[in-house]
């Protein structure tokens, strides 16, 4: 409504002032830098596999010690239903642990933020927390909670807040006071500061925290389940284990990667469409960061 | 030239601001008096360093004085009546340009960023912004920030400008080009300007009165009235002599300081 409806020339005022770009690369992250990154990575975990597949037949190792990639294809394949039943337990433990790792990350982060006694009282304590191994509290929740669903909801959350809270903290600190100067002789209230100002200024520090969160959430959820569960991949990948069927437990990994990717994925994504800005501003020669 | 016959806008009077260091105390501004009527244009002319910031932080009210009294309109608390544009542009880098200059009056509330919007629009053609009001800051130049900035200011609609040094990243033409829109915005919306710069012709090109800083502590040297701005001639022999006496001024105080 406020928008004028014409589509700005952006591109074309921009490529006039004639900066100069090295002939060939016009762009540092082009199609070509893309394809590099799908085609070596691609390129390398198949010649693993290879190599892998190789040992296994030169030796013919056994299978209850390393089977080879294609006898764990050929197992994901066979027991689909069975490994697709153990993902889906995973990935709602995941789901509901990993949003409320995210709410109470956010809310600790905000109630640190304004109330300085709460975070002097919390900081150390919340640093000195991790490093009490998760394996530690593993078997308390299950003492506590038991062998259902609310354990591993528990530990993936556990997992998860951390970095939210110490970047959302860390990015809410980091605004610019100059700033805050600004919106105060505009009249702003502290509620439009932190609405208008403070939370999208912390917006990029938060999605390095999910970022970090997305990749360790998956881990949570495994470590409950290895405790005690009657579901999920981390239950199948040790009883697969205890019975030496040591394919099914590469099976099991094999469905757990791809969820911390995904929400990666996901996460990145989202970064994409939600902070256009940040990708421009790290095209600059000069960083775009509030001036710090 | 206009009369100082009603209430002072802006008056400041026995200012004294230091900070302290480490390294013990930095005395930054000095004895600093001096009344700003409404619709005056006043630039503020000195050298690096001499606290020129540091005075319109005080005058927007970001700042403690260390000593002495500023009254804006006639009242202690100046905030509602003064829009300040610091040194640095303090674009949102998150928001377009368009959604950069309607910050204040969306801060007002709604309906007054709606009532705003095409003002907004009749400012970003003037400034050549308009095809850029999509854009974010990081894809604009140093200038084009500035200048948004500037419209920004505008855009807060108080009666008290401080302008702290609004064309300092900007080419010589687009700096003519600027320096009259804003007289314009003076003329026609009868602002009160305090305009920071280092470009002497500038100061003597805009402003009504030019006030002189010293180095470090800063302290008034000289307050010195000029033509109105479009009266003056800038090839002419007057303002020619004008420019070399601020200058020498400048320098005079400079030596003294040493
Ligand atoms: N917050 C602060 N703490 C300590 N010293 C400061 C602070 N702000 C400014 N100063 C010092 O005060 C002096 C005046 O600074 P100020 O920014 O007001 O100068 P200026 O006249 O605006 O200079 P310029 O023309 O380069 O912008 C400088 O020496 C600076 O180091
Ligand atoms: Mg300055």
């Amino acid at each position: 409504m406020l928008r004028p409806s014409e589509s700005p020339g952006l591109t074309a005022p921009r490529s006039s002032a004639g900066t100069a770009e090295p002939a060939g690369r016009p762009w540092p992250n082009g199609r070509g830098a893309w394809l590099g990154q799908i085609v070596y990575p691609v390129a390398l975990v198949l010649s693993l596999l290879a190599a892998w597949e190789g040992v296994v037949r030169v030796f013919s190792l056994p299978r209850y010690i390393l089977p080879a990639p294609s006898l764990v294809a050929l197992t994901l394949w066979e027991k689909w239903p069975v490994f697709a039943a153990h993902t889906w337990v995973t990935v709602q433990e995941v789901a509901a642990g990993g949003a409320l790792g995210i709410a109470v990350g956010l809310c600790l982060a905000l109630a640190m933020f304004f109330f300085a006694p709460l975070e002097k009282a919390f900081y150390p304590l919340l640093i000195t927390s991790q490093n009490v191994p998760v394996f530690a509290i593993a078997p308390l929740l299950v003492v506590w909670f038991g062998y259902g669903f609310l354990p591993k909801v528990l530990m993936a959350a556990i997992i998860v807040f951390f970095p939210i809270t110490v970047a959302t903290l860390d990015g809410l600190k980091r605004t610019d006071p100059d700033l805050v100067r600004l919106f105060r002789t505009m009249g702003a209230s502290p509620a439009q500061i932190l609405w208008k100002l403070r939370l999208p200024a912390a917006m990029p520090a938060l999605f390095s925290g999910l970022k970090i969160s997305a990749i360790y959430s998956t881990i949570g959820a495994v470590i409950g389940e290895w405790v005690g569960a009657g579901a999920g991949l981390g239950y199948l990948m040790l009883s697969a284990n205890a019975q030496l069927r040591v394919a099914e437990v590469f099976g099991a990994i094999l469905c757990l990667t791809p969820i911390g990717l995904t929400l990666l994925g996901a996460v990145v994504l989202a970064e994409r469409v939600l902070l256009p800005w940040q990708r421009l501003a790290a095209r600059e020669d000069e960083p775009l960061e509030p001036h710090p | 030239m206009k009369a100082v016959s009603r209430a002072s806008a802006l008056e400041v009077e026995g200012l004294h601001k230091s900070y302290s260091l480490r390294t013990g105390v930095l005395s930054v501004l000095e004895d600093v008096s001096f009344a700003v009527a409404p619709g005056e244009f006043v630039a503020l002319l000195g050298p690096s360093g001499s606290g020129k910031s540091t005075l319109l932080n005080i005058l927007a009210g970001l700042e403690r004085p260390g000593r002495g009294t500023v009254r804006i309109g006639g009242s202690a608390a100046g905030l509602p009546l003064i829009a300040y544009m610091q040194q640095k542009d303090l674009l949102l880098p998150w928001r377009t340009l368009w959604d950069n200059v309607l910050l204040a009056p969306e801060i007002r509330s709604a309906a007054e960023r709606e009532r705003a919007a095409e003002k907004a629009r009749e400012w970003l053609k003037a400034f050549h912004l308009f095809e850029f009001r999509h854009a974010y800051p990081a894809q604009l130049s140093g200038g084009m920030r500035q200048r948004a900035a500037l419209i920004r200011t505008l855009l807060c609609e108080r009666e008290i400008l401080l302008l702290d040094e609004p064309f300092g990243a900007v080419d010589a033409l687009t700096r003519r080009r600027l320096q009259r829109h804003l007289l314009r915005v003076w003329e026609t919306l009868d602002k009160t300007v305090i305009l920071v710069t280092h470009d002497v012709e500038e100061a003597i090109l805009l402003a009504t009165r030019i006030v002189l800083l010293s180095s470090r502590p800063g302290r008034i040297v000289e307050s010195i009235d000029v033509l109105p701005p479009h009266s003056v001639r800038p090839q002419s022999a007057e303002t020619f002599r004008l420019k070399s006496r601020i200058l020498e001024t400048l320098e005079q105080s400079d030596a003294a300081a040493l």
